[in-house]
């Protein structure tokens, strides 16, 4: 195991599409995103910033919700990644309109599917 | 066994996100299980080139049961009448093996600690008898509509 190393941060934008049918049904009348769904779009912008590299998730480490997130919000997610040769770290910070609504760490390691 | 029209009584999700098919056992105030058949219908799978079932999904389903035991005692069924459930926390997820369609997801839930209008529940997910996810400690808590809506627009 190699000492850890910090990669570049990056910010990725996640745009909120109030057409997503997943709305219809979270809530009938009140319409809020489930707050797991940000963890799968941090985990997607990960996978997509290490393409080529096999990574599998195998912990949600730690995740606080702040604040709820509505159709048609527009959430910036700061991911920062430490890698210490075999796991792969990403904290990520997701803001909307500068307030904070989510803070959440994902561990990965290489490797296929399970 | 509960199955969804009950279940629908409970919890206020709906299609396309409700995502429990039935309860199998459940102790009030302590502890429930319940299952999910994935299959390749949902939408999830519609563009998906991958089987195994987003991790969001099976986050959702096991957070949806943890949901079911917090409200047993106190249905929810409307959020626009009743209150809305938040998650707000979670620690220690271990994610094991993938789902893919053609699984059922066993969720097993046990209340940690139960507050007012909040509760801690901790759990596991297993999948054809293997670990799918061990959830340490998973926060929920219940609020009133109109703490959420101030300051939104209407």
């Amino acid at each position: 195991m190699s000492a850890p190393t910090r990669l570049a941060p990056e910010t990725v934008t996640i745009r909120i599409d109030p057409a997503d049918p997943v709305f219809e049904g979270h809530y009938p009348g009140f319409p809020i995103l489930p707050g797991l769904f940000l963890v799968e779009h941090v985990h997607q912008a990960v996978l997509a910033s290490w393409a080529g590299r096999q990574l599998r998730v195998t912990a949600l480490e730690a995740v606080r919700f702040r604040k709820p997130v509505m159709p048609g919000d527009v959430v910036r997610a700061a991911l920062s990644r430490t890698s210490d040769g075999t796991d792969l770290v990403c904290a990520a910070e997701l803001t909307v309109k500068g307030e904070r609504v989510a803070t959440l760490r994902l561990r990965y390691t290489e490797g296929g599917p399970r | 066994m509960i199955g969804a029209g009950q279940i629908r009584e409970i919890i206020p999700h709906r299609y396309p996100i409700l995502l429990i098919d039935r309860v199998d056992e459940v102790v009030p105030g302590q502890r429930l299980v319940a299952r999910k058949a994935i299959t390749v219908a949902e939408s999830a799978y519609r563009d998906r080139a991958d089987d195994a079932y987003p991790l969001s999904l099976l986050l959702e389903s096991w957070a949806q049961a943890a949901v079911l035991l917090a409200c047993w005692d106190t249905p929810n069924p409307d959020v626009v009448t009743g209150k809305v459930e938040l998650a707000t926390g979670i620690r220690g997820v271990r994610i094991g093996v993938s789902a893919v369609p053609g699984d059922v997801l066993v969720h097993e839930v046990v209340i940690v600690r139960a507050l007012d209008d909040a509760m801690i529940v901790s759990g596991t997910t297993t999948v054809n008898g293997e670990s799918a996810l061990v959830v340490e400690q998973f926060s929920v808590a219940l609020r009133d509509l109109s703490v959420l809506t101030a300051g939104q627009p209407s």
